[in-house]
Order: C-alpha cells, then sequence, then structure tokens
C-alpha cells in the first residue's frame, strides 16, 4: 500500500551487538592532556544549504574531551575489536563487574556514534 | 591534626572475584564473577533477583515469607508443582542443603535446554527459597555448585549483617534492616536503618578518575550535607586501614531543636583504597557506628 515507505530494519540480537565492531570515523588523533586523558580536535564541516545563511571560518573545530577510560575505549575503536571485548577491557580496567561496563561502554559508543565520531560495523544475519 | 583508626590491613575495596558471594536479604549464595544482578526488587518478606552473564540471562531468586502456621512440607510441594507442572515434580527429589533448610527439593530438566527449579523452606526466617537456573546443556551446575553455597543469614525481623551486591560488599557490626539501595554504574550505595540514624555505605569505582580532576576534599563536598544537617568542621585527616581520607561532622539545624528523633549529630567518613581504585563514603550518627561500617568493607566473604 505504501510502496515508497521504508521498510524498518530488524532489531540486532544481542549477540550482534556484542560482536559488533566499531571504527572511528574521524583521520584525528586526540592529544594527551596531561591528566590521563585526551583532548580530541575536530575539523567542522559545513553542511552545504547552512553556507547560504552562515559562513564558519575554515579554521573553525570542534573539541571534545576523553576521560581515561574513554581515552580506552576510543583507541580500541579500531574496527577489529568487538563490542564485547571493550566491555571486558572497562570492567576490567575500572575493576567494576561486567554488566556495569556494559551499560557504561553502550552508552558512550552510542553518544560517539550520535557524533559521528565512530561507526558501528554489525555482521548480517545468515 | 591525622588520626590513625586502625593499623594498615592487606584487605581492599572489594576486588572482583572470580567466585564472588551475592549476600542480600540474608540469603547467601556463590555465584561465577561474570554473573551479575540485573534485576533486584522487593524487601527482606518477598523480593527477587536476577542474574545474568553478558550472554543470557543465568540464575533467578525468588523468596517470600510465609506463616508459622504454615506446613513447610505442603508449602516446598505446592511451589513446587506450581513451577514446573505435576509430571516434573514427581521426577524432583529432595535435596537439603547445609544450614537452616528444613525442606527442600530440586528438580534437574533431563533435556536441556530448560530450567533446573530448587525450592527450600529456611525455618530461620520462614521463608520460602526458591532459585531457577536456565540450564542450555547438562551440567549440575545448580545441584553442585550454587545450592551447596546457599545460606539464610538473615535475622527474623528483616535484618542481615552482611550485604555483597556487584563489587560493594560489607559486613555491618549488627543486621540491619536496608530502606534503601541504588545501584548506579560505578556507585553504589545502601542506606541502613540503626536506633540512632540511618547508616549510609556508599562506594565508587574508578577513584583514579574522580580524584585525577579534584580533590578528595572538594568530592566530598560537591556531595552536599546530609538533610537537615550542616557541616561544622572543614574535614579532618584519617587514615582506617591503611586507606587515607577524611572525616567530616555535621549537627543538626538549629530550626530542628525540637525535633529529637532527628539525630543532634552525624558523621561522613570518606577514604580512598588506591589499590582496588575505590573511594567509599560512609555516613552514621555515631563515629563508632561509622569506623565499624568502614572496617566491615570488603569483608562480606568472611563467614
Amino acid at each position: 500500500m505504501w510502496p515508497l515507505r521504508r521498510k524498518k530494519s530488524a532489531k540486532p540480537s544481542r549477540e550482534q551487538v556484542l560482536g559488533a565492531r566499531p571504527l572511528r570515523l574521524v583521520e584525528e588523533s586526540p592529544e594527551p592532556d596531561g591528566k590521563g586523558g585526551a583532548r580530541l580536535k575536530i575539523k567542522l564541516r559545513q553542511a552545504k544549504w547552512a553556507g547560504m545563511f552562515v559562513r564558519l571560518p575554515d579554521s573553525s573545530t570542534k573539541t571534545f574531551e576523553f576521560d581515561e577510560i574513554g581515552l580506552l575505549v576510543w583507541n580500541n575503536c579500531d574496527g577489529k575489536t568487538t563490542v564485547k571485548r571493550l566491555i571486558e577491557a572497562v570492567a576490567s580496567k575500572c575493576k567494576v563487574s561486567l554488566r556495569e561496563a556494559e551499560v557504561s561502554t553502550f552508552a558512550f559508543l552510542q553518544m560517539l556514534a550520535k557524533k559521528n565520531l565512530v561507526g558501528i560495523e554489525m555482521e548480517k544475519k545468515d | 591534626m591525622a588520626t590513625t583508626i586502625e593499623p594498615t590491613s592487606p584487605s581492599t575495596l572489594g576486588t572482583r572475584r572470580t567466585a564472588s558471594p551475592l549476600v542480600w536479604q540474608g540469603l547467601r549464595l556463590g555465584v561465577p564473577g561474570e554473573w551479575s544482578p540485573v534485576k533486584i526488587e522487593g524487601d527482606f518478606d518477598k523480593g527477587f533477583i536476577s542474574l545474568a552473564d553478558l550472554d543470557r540471562d543465568r540464575l533467578g531468586v525468588r523468596w517470600q515469607t510465609v506463616s508459622a502456621k504454615a506446613d513447610p512440607v505442603a508449602l516446598v510441594s505446592t511451589a513446587m508443582r506450581n513451577e514446573v507442572g505435576q509430571l516434573a515434580f514427581d521426577e524432583s527429589i529432595e535435596r537439603q542443603p547445609d544450614g537452616d533448610w528444613s525442606v527442600a527439593r530440586l528438580y534437574v530438566e533431563p533435556e536441556p535446554p530448560g530450567r533446573d527449579v530448587w525450592i527450600g523452606y529456611s525455618h530461620r526466617t520462614r521463608r520460602i527459597v526458591q532459585v531457577v537456573y536456565h540450564a542450555q546443556r547438562r551440567e549440575p551446575t545448580l545441584a553442585n555448585a550454587i545450592i551447596p553455597t546457599l545460606r539464610d543469614e538473615g535475622v527474623p525481623g528483616g535484618l542481615a549483617a552482611t550485604w555483597s551486591v556487584f563489587w560493594l560488599d560489607v559486613k555491618l557490626p549488627q543486621p540491619m534492616r536496608l530502606t534503601g539501595q541504588r545501584l548506579n554504574v560505578g556507585d553504589l550505595s545502601l542506606t541502613f536503618t540503626t536506633d540512632g540514624g540511618p547508616l549510609i555505605v556508599r562506594q565508587l569505582a574508578a577513584a583514579s578518575v574522580v580524584l585525577g580532576r579534584r580533590t578528595l576534599e572538594s568530592w566530598v563536598a560537591s556531595i552536599g550535607e546530609p538533610k537537615r544537617y550542616r557541616t561544622t568542621d572543614r574535614g579532618e585527616p584519617v587514615t582506617v586501614r591503611g586507606w587515607t581520607g577524611l572525616r567530616l561532622w555535621h549537627a543538626r539545624r538549629r530550626r530542628l531543636m525540637l525535633a529529637r528523633w532527628v539525630p543532634r549529630a552525624f558523621v561522613t567518613y570518606a577514604v580512598h583504597d588506591p589499590e582496588a581504585d575505590r573511594l567509599a563514603l560512609v555516613r552514621a550518627p555515631s563515629d563508632a557506628l561509622a569506623v565499624a561500617a568502614i572496617t566491615g568493607i570488603g569483608r562480606a566473604g568472611e563467614t
């Protein structure tokens, strides 16, 4: 009835989510802040339509601040490490339970994905 | 002036173990370290805990206090029949672990995946306890590894002295009633009632991250004063069990001078265990109780 309506993609299973491999989408690398964390400076790109109204200077950047644990997750978003492995690394680093590490790692990855800093590669269901 | 309360002890603030005890509302259960509570409901009289690892649900524990006049044998049989059905009930066997279990039955699913169920009655607290293990293959985990560790350490009246959940574990100086819990990621807090007022035991993970950006004093200040109290000093350095920290006294606000039920003073201890990378915060109506609570942190494994 609605040929143009986009089909809703199936919700990934838990196994798929844990096996997903986050990958950094920006080339810039973070600079240490001297407190164990780091600052990631990203060059801002302007959308074409926005340029009609406001023009951003070429040097405009946006800075993201990572603490020690955030940096650990960021450094491991290499497209090879699975989310499950990341959770285990966070749990081991913070000495918390896997379940707690899972909650905070998911929240952090979601935030990175929302800001277009990481993409998450997921294996397709057979 | 610095105060040292006890000589250095090698223990740490609840480091992770391979087989960690889960002690909640008087029920002690030994579970693998990878299993964590995902749902905790209810109180001493009636409640439920669900445990899972990263892959799936593993274990469910349900308890309920029953009337003193009820027949435990009939109660356990009825509960088992309701849980697994009549045919499976006929296959269940009597299985009593050590401790205060006067009646207990175990059903093992012959063709997993399925559920292994153990139901027992504790005459100590008059509670029916039901443990359900989600078996994926034929393995005697429930019968051989979990049920032998099950103990009822509760005290009638809803009190318990030992508490252990996630990586927060504490052995209190006397059995107390839990009145509140806040189990956030990396920030666990339990509140108990005592005769003199509430006792709060709180632990934070990743202390190095917290203290990397601020001092312990400013962290304690950011938490704020207890409700109805004002802080009377700027904090005195203390050492408890080798952990360095701070002690602050709070006095009841003057406008509550007629509220005799509000304890006159309150003490806050905030200590840092660098080895376990934890911060512990204890608030109590008396100094002795606060010190006893800190001393009991990380000692839930001692029976």
